[in-house]
């Protein structure tokens, strides 16, 4: 049966990388004794498929990944859920799990997702936040396969943005483009901003919501 | 704790984390015994040592104490820390060290003690035992390098000598007891001292002779000097962490460590280890399946080392390998065996490994030519150099690694040309094996100087001057031609300090001080040993380095270490000594008991076989 899990990647493990996420996941599953699909390669490998797996330092709430468990039953999932809470390192949790089907991969559903950026600036850098969301052309730098560097506009990746002022800087509530047709981090923000002259102190990152095509 | 914007900046932020797979989380309340294990080495070292995971285990089972795991920053980490006035702390609370009880530290090389003494200031504890004040945690530390306590007397409170999983609990219940007579630190010093297996180096004093040697050392009490090494008798019944911490990033040993035994039959006269860890108690076949099976249970890991100062000597290793695989079969785990002596390479053996996962092979003449051998008690012949790589070869490998030392006693440019016929010899059996076929051959040669060391049979031999040892690496790397053999050596002047160290007394503590104050640390990591800057650290503590590392000693000399209790007695290091010096070999101590003394201790297979 094929299976896809939610789970939040909090504070206490937001610096864990992704390949070190996948092969932690691996360890859980053979800690709890479920038995995944392998992979026929050479070295064998379970196939744990993850979705727009968020960067370093990233806070998320909504991370997808989807595997191949062999012999198992609807009536399962929950049993299967508990056990792999129970064994998780703090900082990671399943929220949810459900059968789907076989046909499409979860990463070619990703359409976008949602983000909350805390970012903590000085009182005359706040109007400028404003500012750059109003402009018409976002320019970032970005690497081309080939190394070179080049200016890409991110505009037409922001889908939505809302601002809100707080104490000590302003928490950005952003929607972007995200999956493997268009696709843009939310860390070229963060670049947006320092580019456009905004000192920021320090900002965390929150993936609040991956947006799945049906 | 370091803001987010900071945190990215710096490499791999996760290792300053925690959080990991079966990290030991607790509740702090009053009254709790907190203790900081700490590795004097970045995290991707300090986690792959099995010593840290057994005592984090033992000292974790008890609910009045709580143990976490500190590991050195590195260079960018520390800066940061530095700049934002944060302690070092513990990974599993964040907690700044200088709030616990004890602060313990791993010695397991000479060349970290500079970060012992960067990792003191980075949680802003004294770094002289004297200067800590009542509120300051216990600072002490234990592991093999203990065993010469000296160079580090000024600056730990205690030291622990030998195997700590009964004596550190036995050291909690006396400061339970301690802190409700609300004494001073005093007070508590002395009571531990009463236990064994611990030295407290405030209770005693060294005079010196004029030309530098030892003259008297005493207790200040005046009572006579009782420090003995603890051994723990019945390894199958000692307790082993088969839930350790599972990190996320790679680490250098990134797998189960399954202790086989501990202690080595065979008496290498160069090999601290093999002296002071003995005598050898084995960890029965079914103990060890047993503890694989809960470890992989408990972790997930996919690969299990069979760990031990020589694994193939394990009575029933057949029986356990054999074993081991067919348990694990099914859930694709892999063995792998860190230390296989020469003598014991069959092609059962090889194909074993072979079975499930290709790993490099290293074999270890340590010498080149027989007589050298001999000298060092190695007891492999180059007939089993030359038909254990026949095997390797034979069995399908296209790599091996040599490895050997230079400087030994006795050593002339005979034995060089040894090491250099046999590399050469190896090559040609390779070609012999796979005539006409392609050849994919790569033969290391890894070469590393020798280091005389405490309580080892050559503790009184100068170790060669550097231009000697230069002159060796310099003639090897002429005649190492054939492109087949990659050779690699080592810094001299790492081997030079960590002999300097090694053998060193109370006064070459004021060398460590300085040289960390010049801003030394990672001396044994490839690039950061600065030299210039230790000489420069002598120069200012008036120490001559060369009267340390190079000088031989008088038979008649107090040693600075000879005043622990090893049970290996002097008699039979000196028997040793003068036994390699007529290229005399010493059997294993399973063919014979050579009367090492360490059967005093009423443990292990050689008090075992007497009854």
């Amino acid at each position: 049966m094929k299976v896809r899990f939610k789970y939040e990647k909090n504070e206490q493990v937001k610096y864990v990388g992704h390949l070190d996420v996948m092969s932690m996941f691996d360890r859980v599953f053979r800690r709890c004794d479920i038995k995944l699909k392998f992979s026929q390669g050479f070295t064998q490998r379970s196939q744990i498929i993850f979705a727009l797996p968020s960067s370093v330092g990233v806070i998320s709430k909504c991370e997808y990944f989807e595997v191949e468990i062999p012999q198992i039953q609807q009536k399962d999932i929950q049993c299967i859920v508990e056990k792999l809470n129970k064994n998780l390192p703090n900082g990671f949790f399943i929220i949810d799990a459900y059968e789907v089907s076989e046909v499409s991969s979860i990463m070619s559903l990703v359409e976008s997702a949602k983000y909350e950026m805390h970012i903590k600036l000085s009182e005359q850098d706040i109007p400028k936040v404003n500012n750059l969301f109003n402009e018409e052309k976002i320019f970032v730098k970005r690497l081309a396969k080939n190394g070179i560097e080049y200016d890409m506009n991110i505009r037409p990746y922001i889908i939505d943005a809302n601002i809100e002022k707080k104490e000590q800087g302003v928490i950005i509530y952003i929607q972007l483009k995200s999956g493997s047709k268009e696709n843009l981090k939310p860390d070229y923000i963060i670049q947006a901003l320092q580019n456009y002259s905004i000192n920021i102190i320090d900002y965390q990152i929150i993936k609040t919501n991956v947006l799945l095509s049906k | 704790m370091i803001n987010n914007k900071n945190m990215l900046e710096i490499q791999n932020p996760t290792i300053y984390m925690g959080n990991e797979l079966n990290q030991v989380n607790k509740e702090v309340s009053s009254g709790m015994i907190r203790c900081a294990f700490c590795f004097p080495e970045v995290y991707e070292i300090g986690m792959s040592y099995l010593g840290m995971k057994i005592l984090y285990n033992i000292l974790n089972m008890r609910q009045d104490t709580y143990c976490e795991r500190v590991f050195a920053p590195k260079l960018d980490m520390e800066e940061m820390m530095r700049k934002n006035s944060i302690e070092l702390y513990g990974l599993e609370s964040k907690d700044s060290i200088r709030n616990f009880d004890f602060v313990t530290f791993t010695l397991q090389y000479e060349l970290t003690y500079t970060n012992i003494l960067n990792m003191l200031d980075l949680a802003k504890i004294s770094i002289f035992a004297k200067d800590r004040s009542g509120d300051m945690p216990f600072v002490f530390a234990g592991g093999p390098c203990a065993y010469n306590p000296e160079p580090l007397a000024e600056f730990l409170d205690f030291f622990v000598l030998g195997e700590g999983e009964e004596v550190l609990l036995e050291v909690l219940d006396e400061y339970k007891e301690w802190k409700k007579t609300k004494g001073n630190r005093e007070d508590f010093l002395k009571q531990i001292d009463k236990i064994q297996g611990i030295y407290v180096p405030s209770l005693y004093e060294v005079e010196y002779n004029e030309d530098g040697t030892i003259n008297t050392f005493k207790r200040k009490d005046g009572k006579n000097i009782n420090v003995k090494k603890r051994i723990i008798k019945d390894l199958d019944k000692a307790i082993f962490p088969t839930s350790p911490v599972v990190p996320y990033s790679k680490i250098v040993h990134d797998r189960i460590m399954l202790e086989v035994f501990r202690g080595c039959i065979r008496g290498c006269r160069f090999c601290q280890a093999g002296y002071v860890y003995r005598p050898v108690r084995e960890k029965s076949v079914d103990r060890l399946v047993e503890l694989a099976k809960e470890s992989i249970q408990n972790t997930g890991y996919n690969e299990i080392s069979l760990t031990s100062l020589s694994t193939s000597d394990y009575t029933c290793f057949y029986e356990l390998t054999n074993r081991l695989l067919e348990e694990m079969e099914d859930k694709k785990v892999s063995i792998s065996l860190p230390s296989l002596r020469i003598d014991s390479i069959k092609p059962e053996l090889l194909e074993q490994i072979k079975s499930i996962k290709k790993s490099g092979l290293t074999y270890a003449p340590e010498a080149g030519t027989q007589r050298l051998r001999d000298v060092i008690n190695k007891n492999v012949t180059e007939d089993n150099i030359l038909d254990a790589c026949k095997i390797t070869f034979e069995k399908g490998w296209n790599t091996v690694k040599l490895y050997f030392m230079i400087g030994l006693p006795t050593e002339t440019f005979d034995d060089i040309d040894g090491i250099i016929s046999i590399a050469n010899k190896v090559v040609g059996l390779y070609h012999k094996i796979n005539k006409g076929k392609k050849s994919r051959l790569n033969v290391t040669v890894s070469v590393s100087t020798f280091v005389p060391k405490p309580f080892t049979a050559f503790q009184w031999v100068g170790q060669d001057d550097n231009e000697l040892i230069n002159e060796k690496i310099e003639y090897l790397k002429r005649k190492l031609t054939n492109r087949e053999i990659s050779f690699h050596w080592n810094n001299f002047n790492t081997s030079f300090l960590e002999a300097i160290i090694a053998r060193g007394d109370r006064r070459i503590g004021n060398a460590i001080y300085e040289a960390w104050k010049l801003g030394c640390k990672f001396d044994g990591s490839e690039n950061g040993l600065d030299f210039d800057k230790w000489e420069r650290a002598f120069e200012i503590s008036n120490i001559d380095p060369k009267w340390y590392a190079k000088r031989e000693r008088d038979i008649q000399e107090i040693l600075p270490w000879e005043f622990i209790n090893l049970g290996v007695t002097k008699k039979f290091l000196i028997s040793e000594y003068n036994k390699a010096l007529n290229e005399q070999t010493t059997p294993n101590c399973r063919l014979k008991c050579s009367g090492c003394g360490m059967s005093e201790f009423k443990g292990g297979a050689c008090f075992e076989s007497k009854i």
